[in-house]
């Protein structure tokens, strides 16, 4: 799918683009699937087995993580399994209670963010978790579990995501050096310019 | 396999009626069949959504064709500013199988408010007798 193909304006151009109509908006960037040069689903349910059915997907803000959290939980469903998505917030320590219940009956417990739990609310984690069959976190630095996949990004892909969502824009390299790679903070940036758009 | 929502039209005033037709074919083993009223943000921020009023349809088959009305809300109403759009809109669920959704407005007029324009808070405000900030 390629999107809006009109040029992005410059800086400081009066705006007329509302919210719902940015190509860049939120509900388009969470529609974009996962996709990695030589990532293979094969390979990460056969590291996670190896793991013992638990590991974590590692990766710096913005590099996919989440993205590929849900789309491995949605593989599960679809399966299935009985699954539980929980989200530590930032400066989140502990799982809250109704978070905690929810982890009682799940075959596969997905937590996003889970580097965000404090060292008390990790165990906690660990404990509450300890007969679930499957336990996939995602942490910014590897360590809490085997490290699954560790998500790396590129210009080119940026570049990708970008033509899909828009269209091509010309100073991808520049856009992912900016945002260190960051891939959300740079679709941000692309928001904003587009809701200058003319 | 297809499911599609048809409605009357598409701007609403708070208070009117929201009615509609929905169809599918194809599906089979439908075990629960929905229509939903609800609203979602979309912008650059992460998104919220309320459903608002659910239809649910007894012994849904492969193929249907039924009709549904809703009573349209006062609030929140349909806008869209730079940052942030508020979107009401009809879905039908099928349940395992598929989905199909209309958007639609829902604000004083049957217009979308649009942020850009202040003189919107003079029809839409909620409370006109009871005087806004101050007063």
């Amino acid at each position: 799918m390629v999107g809006d193909q009109r040029p992005l304006p410059e800086k400081g151009t009066p705006w007329i683009m509302k919210a719902r109509d940015n190509p860049f908006r939120s509900e388009r960037l969470e529609g974009l699937a996962f996709r990695e040069p030589g990532f293979s689903w094969e390979e990460l349910e056969a590291r996670l087995t190896a793991a013992g059915g638990r590991g974590a997907i590692v990766g710096p803000e913005g590099h996919g993580k989440t993205t590929l959290l849900f789309e491995w939980r949605d593989r599960w469903e679809a399966a299935g399994w009985k699954t539980v998505f929980v989200r530590a917030g930032r400066g989140q320590r502990r799982l809250c209670e109704a978070q905690k219940r929810g982890l009682a009956d799940a075959e596969a417990v997905f937590a996003d963010s889970a580097e965000q739990l404090g060292w008390g609310g990790w165990r906690e984690f660990l404990a509450l978790t300890r007969s679930t069959k499957r336990v996939i976190i995602t942490t910014h630095r590897p360590g809490r579990l085997a490290t699954l996949h560790l998500c790396r990004t590129s210009p080119i892909l940026l570049r990708e995501l970008v033509n899909e969502l828009h269209g091509p824009v010309n100073d991808c390299n520049a856009l992912w050096k900016r945002h260190q790679g960051n891939l959300r903070n740079a679709l941000r940036e692309l928001y904003d310019k587009a809701r200058q758009c003319p | 396999m297809n499911a599609t929502i048809t409605l009357s039209k598409t701007e609403f005033a708070p208070g009117e009626t929201i009615d509609g037709n929905i169809s599918w074919h194809g599906f089979q083993d439908v075990g629960t069949a929905e229509v939903r009223l609800f609203w979602q943000t979309q912008g650059k921020g992460s998104r919220d959504v309320g459903v608002v009023a659910v239809e649910t349809l007894d012994l849904p088959g492969p193929a249907e064709q039924r009709s549904f009305s809703f009573i349209a809300p006062s609030a929140p109403p349909s806008f869209s500013g730079q940052l942030i759009s508020l979107i009401w809109g009809v879905e039908l669920v099928l349940e395992p199988g598929g989905s199909a959704s209309q958007d639609i407005v829902i604000a004083p007029r049957g217009k979308e408010i649009p942020l850009d324009h202040p003189e919107w808070l003079e029809i839409s405000d909620p409370f006109p007798k009871k005087g806004r900030l101050g007063s």
